[in-house]
């Protein structure tokens, strides 16, 4: 309600108005101008600037040169995605596959070094034991992977040696080739350089070993049942069959060390000491 | 486009303004409500000296807060919180006399009706009245005149919203009983 409505209203009183002198409004305001609190300093200095364009520089660079790590170039993609990784960014499902990923690796060349045939059952067991952790609850994930974490620098610790033994081993051999092109690279994450380096090139050589294994199996079973055939054409009385069967599985096995007659070949396979290469 | 923007911020805004350097935000401020403290001063003592010096001290008192200035409360009845103690100081420091209002203007004319060429006379007569009033009724009466409501009288005075307005009832009362019909 205003004055003059009040007044109108006869609820305001009859009082004078005045005005502040415009002396005093002086006086007033020269003395706020000079009382006035300092303006907040809003300006940047002139560092800051240079400091964010060079750190703008330096992310572009480390961006653009991403070939100076050899590692990608000789891992399957997911070793080298879930080493990039922290296991800090990762979610806990993803950090927890990571590291089964990396155990199982680490896992697989200590088995490979000790127990040679064992692997795959070794393997198995190893994969299965991720799968179920894969699949376990968030939190239970959480309490197994730092349980998994604690104890992988111990298992690291066992595993390379058996791991260094193994390149060592398999530089010496043809498959050394391609993992001699694997170049040291630093850690990014908490797994220890050496080991990590050995794990990831563990699986390389492990596949070639499978290889040579069943090329060795395969050589095993068909001299078996080359054998067999010609030791049934020998009972049925068919000796000559039987002798150009064993020269043909001679011929068909250049690489294997069987003996110059089927007689022998039978007496030595009684005997369990046909061999193959 | 400065003074505009300053034109439709509130009072509570210009004070923080001015906190922060802005000694515009404080020259609008002033504009807005130098003019209503001065006359609040001058209804309540009537010695346009003595309304200067304490204007200027309630004005000094506002500038010299402004740097730990925080919007608890309405601006202006801070201001005028800050005006009435400033005041009453005043009266301490001076030997008062009998009553300050005692110095204004006689009437020139009868009090019997405000005309066009006495009215002046007549507004003094009433200053006189209002002057003779107990000091919490006429404080409570010319914060009133100036548009402050009696929860915002409570907070300037520090009485409570019923004291405030038996004050009123009983100043405006003895007003009556002073100048008649004329009111």
């Amino acid at each position: 309600m205003s004055r003059d409505t009040r007044r109108e209203q006869g609820d305001a009183l009859p009082l004078p108005e005045m005005n502040s002198p415009p002396q005093l409004d002086e006086k007033i305001l020269a003395h706020a101008r000079a009382r006035a609190p300092q303006r907040r300093v809003t300006s940047r200095p002139g560092w800051m600037s240079g400091l964010a364009a060079a750190s703008v520089v330096g992310i572009a660079v480390m961006i653009t040169l991403p070939g100076q790590d050899g590692v990608h170039d000789t891992l399957p993609a997911p070793h080298w995605e879930a080493r990039e990784r922290t296991p800090a960014a990762l979610s806990q499902p993803e950090a927890l596959q990571a590291d089964t990923l990396t155990d199982d690796v680490a896992q697989d060349a200590r088995v490979d070094a000790q127990n040679g045939t064992q692997k795959d059952a070794q393997k198995g067991a190893q994969k299965t034991e991720g799968a179920s952790l894969s699949a376990a609850p968030p939190k239970a994930v959480a309490a197994q992977s730092s349980a998994r974490q604690s104890a992988g620098g111990l298992r690291e610790e066992q595993a390379r040696p058996d791991a260094q033994a193994l390149e060592r081993k398999m530089q010496a051999g043809a498959s050394a080739k391609k993992i001699g092109r694997a170049s040291p690279q630093p850690a990014l994450n908490a797994v220890a350089p050496e080991a990590e380096q050995s794990a990831y090139r563990t699986p390389e050589s492990s596949i070639e070993r499978d290889q040579e294994d069943r090329d060795g199996a395969t050589h095993q079973r068909m001299i078996e049942k080359g054998l067999e055939t010609c030791a049934a054409l020998l009972r049925s009385d068919d000796r000559p069959a039987a002798i150009s069967c064993y020269a043909a599985l001679r011929k068909d096995c250049g690489d294997c060390t069987l003996p110059p007659t089927l007689d022998a070949a039978l007496e030595a396979q009684a005997s369990d000491s046909v061999t193959s290469p | 486009m400065r003074k505009l923007r300053y034109r439709f911020s509130s009072d509570e805004a210009l004070m923080l303004a001015y906190r922060d350097g802005d000694s515009g935000a404080f020259e609008c401020l002033y504009h807005r409500h130098k003019d209503a403290l001065f006359t609040f001063l001058y209804r309540g003592c009537g010695q346009p000296n003595v309304v200067e010096e304490v204007a200027q001290e309630t004005w000094e008192a506002v500038i010299n807060a402004a740097s730990r200035y925080t919007p608890s409360a309405k601006f202006r009845t801070w201001l005028f919180q800050i005006g009435r103690r400033r005041m009453a100081d005043h009266w301490r420091r001076v030997p008062q006399q009998e009553s300050p209002l005692q110095e204004a203007a006689e009437p020139v004319a009868p009090a019997t009706g405000p005309g066009d060429e006495d009215y002046t006379a007549f507004e003094q007569r009433v200053l006189r009245a209002v002057g003779e009033l107990p000091a919490d009724q006429r404080d409570a009466l010319l914060l009133r005149e100036q548009g402050f409501s009696l929860a915002d009288i409570s907070a300037i005075t520090g009485a409570a919203s019923e004291t405030v307005k038996s004050r009123l009832r009983y100043g405006r009362t003895q007003l009556r009983a002073q100048l008649g019909d004329s009111l």
